[in-house]
């Protein structure tokens, strides 16, 4: 049983830095309708960033706030290249992770340890240690999602929902499309550099290629969440906690190996059918 | 309302079932010791790691061990998961870890129960060395100075060496600078080629055909997976192509004085034996580096690009075909 729970445990805390993913897939995806595929260049850049401040020994958590910081600005650029320079946003959000690897790897090499060095999950005594990861990643997600609740109530959250849904109410009210644009790509790299940065302390090392495959379990997340509640919120963690299940049930199933990724995605649709099933009745 | 009933519902049927299972699942095998084997990804050069350590420690062991054998097929996400799974296991003796994330995520989060490490190039940069008290196996570090005797033996004409490595490799930015500074006081230029994903590879390759006279190619995971494909560029243009893990040699690569990921998987399961069965601490026996003399050479290559074989090399030569 202490077994499970430490699995469980394992779980939720993958499912909560991912869900912060989940969330920048969200916002852009869905709340201002602009795939946004420079969340893994970010994912990447703010882990990257993170990694080479705590081995440098400042504070883990200004380490997170610099990792916001710099995917803000990643995702200025990925927006300035869709508003100003009129590329795709699929191109915009490729050019820029493709970018963004060869930066990431000038500022932390391919692979960083992080051993010995204090991150936000290990300063606790060492009675408490074993759930410092749950207890600092649940306080996280719950300011951050919390914060962005809050905005999308205000008027600039309200506009920013418009941006996807009927973009001709902005330019009624005399507000620019651009600048929202910017404001929700900014916050969705914001986040997934978060994430990154919360991965990399998590794990305790950071490799170039953590960040592949990063959108997909994002997608993924939101796709399940989205079968929960089709708005903004705590259903967006719980879509990422569902995906992280999933892959952790295949890897427990301990089948043959080469059959876990088809295992990972017959479990996602049968999640996804049952969900539907039930909705109907 | 309804749908918070039905989230709540579905988060925990998952749970649930997942618990289910968990109870449903009887022990692997009552073999007295079980070893969590956590490989990286599917590579020809992991899977030898993985085979010569399984075959080496049921020789030694015979039904006193078994395995469980877990794949992140690539992924640092599916790697950390595995190595908190297995780290929640109780019934698990030690733990095996092949190549560099395998060792660092299972080093990070397992403290206690022995780790074995093999295909990893530099454990002391990582922070695995003899300071982590359960860490200990072998490493993968090639001797670059011995690889580029033979390219000078095998191609004494190459003027301009071509380095073709992936940048996203830390073994492979090490052993790049090491060969760079091998080469330059021979008085031969280099060039480097870095790729970064395996689409750019055909590129890439065909472009420093164009530019150099010999290929070489550190030990690298990239290099590894797309070897025959590069091979077969290399030969097209009638360039060497040699490489540091010895068998790529096989998918057409002309030669390689390099590693042996089999030996070094072998080497790691007698270490872990000594550790199991003979008492011994992790931290009282070093991360051996595989030492091999033997130099592979690929006969139809040779053939096709009209070299020969030096009579120095003549009895350490392995030759496939």
């Amino acid at each position: 049983m202490i077994e499970l729970l430490h699995i469980v445990q394992g779980i939720v805390e993958r499912g909560l830095i991912f869900g912060i993913v989940v969330a920048a897939v969200y916002i852009a995806s869905r709340l201002i309708n602009f795939d946004n595929l420079a969340v893994e260049g970010s994912f990447g850049l703010g882990g990257a960033l993170s990694a080479v401040l705590i081995a440098g020994g400042f504070n883990p958590w200004l380490a997170l706030l610099c990792a916001a910081l710099v995917g803000i600005a990643s995702g200025i650029v990925t927006a300035c290249l869709n508003t100003k320079l009129q590329l795709n946003n699929l191109i915009s959000g490729i050019v820029v992770t493709t970018g963004l690897f060869s930066i990431t790897l000038k500022t932390a090499g391919s692979n960083m340890s992080l051993s010995g060095k204090t991150t936000m999950f290990n300063t606790m005594p060492s009675w408490l240690a074993p759930y410092q990861s749950l207890a600092v990643l649940i306080v996280v997600c719950m300011l951050i999602f919390t914060l962005i609740d809050w905005l999308l109530t205000t008027e600039i959250g309200f506009l920013l929902r418009a941006v996807g849904d009927t973009p001709q109410m902005l330019t009624n009210v005399g507000k620019s499309i651009d600048r929202y644009i910017m404001l929700g790509i900014a916050l969705s790299n914001m986040l997934a550099a978060m994430s990154g940065a919360l991965f990399v302390q998590y794990t305790g090392y950071f490799s170039i290629w953590a960040s592949l495959g990063i959108l997909i379990i994002g997608l993924a997340g939101m796709i399940i969440a989205e079968t929960f509640s089709p708005s903004f919120g705590i259903s967006l963690i719980a879509g990422s906690i569902a995906y992280q299940t999933i892959i952790a049930m295949t890897f427990e199933l301990q089948l043959n190996q080469d059959w876990n990724k088809l295992i990972t995605a017959v479990l996602i649709v049968l999640l996804i059918v049952i969900k539907q099933w039930l909705y109907k009745k | 309302m309804n749908k918070n009933v039905i989230l709540i519902g579905v988060l925990g049927a998952c749970i649930a079932g997942f618990i289910l299972f968990k109870q449903m699942q009887t022990p692997a095998v009552n073999a007295a010791y079980t070893i969590g084997i956590l490989q990286t990804a599917s590579h020809p050069a992991l899977d030898a790691t993985r085979e010569g350590f399984m075959n080496e420690l049921k020789a030694l062991m015979g039904d006193e061990v078994a395995f469980v054998v877990q794949n992140a097929e690539g992924s640092i996400t599916n790697v950390h998961t595995i190595a908190h799974q297995f780290h929640g296991k109780s019934q698990y003796a030690g733990f095996f870890a092949i190549a560099t994330p395998a060792a660092q995520s299972l080093g990070t989060i397992e403290k206690e129960r022995p780790i074995f490490i093999a295909a990893v190039s530099d454990p002391d940069s990582l922070g695995l060395g003899c300071s982590k008290a359960n860490v200990c196996g072998t490493k993968d570090m090639i001797d670059v100075h011995a690889g580029i005797d033979l390219l000078m033996q095998l191609v004494p004409h190459a003027k301009k060496i071509g380095l073709l490595y992936s940048s996203g490799e830390t073994n492979s930015a090490v052993l790049v600078q090491k060969m760079r500074e091998d080469l330059e006081p021979r008085g031969l230029s280099v060039a480097e080629f870095a790729m970064s994903n395996e689409a750019d590879m055909q590129a890439m390759v065909e472009s420093a055909c164009h530019k150099v006279d010999v290929l070489l190619a550190p030990t690298d995971n990239m290099i590894g997976s797309a070897a025959s494909a590069i091979a077969a560029i290399a030969l097209k243009h009638k360039k060497p192509f040699i490489v540091s893990d010895n068998m790529l040699v096989k998918e057409g690569a002309l030669a390689a004085h390099g590693v042996d990921y089999k030996a070094g998987g072998k080497r790691a399961a007698q270490i872990a034996h000594e550790v199991l069965v003979g008492g011994k601490k992790p931290y009282e026996l070093p991360i051996e580096r595989i030492q091999d003399d033997a130099i592979f050479i690929n006969q139809k290559t040779l053939d096709t690009l009209g070299l020969s074989i030096p009579e120095s090399l003549k009895e350490r030569i392995v030759i496939v075909s």
